[in-house]
């Protein structure tokens, strides 16, 4: 017996180390890509639902089909990361009857309460990243992402829809997918990012 | 029968035990790596298994201690 619990002891470690090295593996991000997906149904943990709560409905589920309604814009939604990427390319899926097009953005950091900087994505490439198929609408935007762009950990994108306040309109946003790229990691890259984290925190 | 249930729970203590102090050492560990860089593990998993893994296996050990055999 005493074998027994020695074994399970030893199992019991390497599963941790294990865990520990895909949480490690898992915000090194250590492919470069990192995929990212909101379908309302299941509470995603890096992706938030849309705000703010006076702009928008509360989550609906219709035949397992989950979405979430806006009547007033902007709204927003905010990406957790866990550590900086180059680039952001974001696509919303909505359900909308009049096919209006949405414009994506992504904020720029907060200076001040009152700074509300951003990137917004330009009208041509508004019309050329629309596709409209089975009823439903696809509006997607690729940001460059930089220091100035993350607050909090964060990465806060807007969703605009011109005219959907005057017009009394809705609709309803199905699903939001997230795509962020970096350069890819090997053992130089990151022994250099882990002196880099190490100077931030000494000088926090 | 009554001498080998005691036995059995006996024996559980050591693994319950074991399981505790690691479960609790990667609780712990967890905790750290979170305010050193957040979103360690909060983006990619709820900690509440673990917490309940932690809570579940210490409170039982606690209970199965007064069945504690000298040898294993």
């Amino acid at each position: 017996m005493k074998y027994i619990l020695k074994i399970y002891t030893i199992l019991l470690i390497i599963g941790m180390l294990f865990f520990f090295g895909w949480l490690i593996y898992k915000n090194l991000v250590v492919t470069g890509k990192l995929f990212l997906v909101n379908d309302f149904c299941n509470e995603s943990q890096v992706i938030s639902n849309l705000y703010p709560e006076n702009r928008v409905g509360g989550v609906e589920k219709e035949n397992d089909i989950c979405s979430q309604r806006i009547f007033t814009e902007p709204v927003y939604f905010k990406v957790k990361i866990s550590r900086t990427f180059s680039k952001a390319k974001i696509k919303v899926v909505y359900e909308d009857e009049r096919q209006s097009l949405v414009q994506l953005g992504l904020m720029k950091r907060k200076i001040t309460p009152l700074d509300w900087r951003f990137d917004l994505q330009s009208t041509e490439d508004q019309i050329i990243n629309h596709i409209s198929k089975d009823n439903l609408e696809e509006q997607s935007a690729e940001f460059s992402v930089g220091l100035d762009d993350i607050t909090d950990h964060s990465l806060e994108f807007i969703i605009s829809v011109p005219g959907l306040t005057d017009g009394r309109h809705q609709i309803k946003i199905r699903r939001i997918e997230v795509e962020l790229s970096r350069s890819t990691q090997d053992w130089k890259t990151i022994f250099a990012d882990l002196k880099n984290y190490l100077l931030r925190k000494i000088n926090e | 029968m009554n001498i080998l249930f005691k036995k059995i729970i006996g024996i559980a203590y050591y693994f319950l035990r074991n399981t505790f102090i690691i479960t609790g050492i990667c609780f712990l560990l967890l905790i750290i790596a979170e305010d050193l860089q957040p979103g360690f593990f909060s983006f990619w998993f709820d900690i509440k298994g673990l917490t309940i893994g932690v809570i579940v296996s210490g409170v039982l050990a606690l209970f199965t201690s007064q069945f504690i055999t000298d040898k294993i």
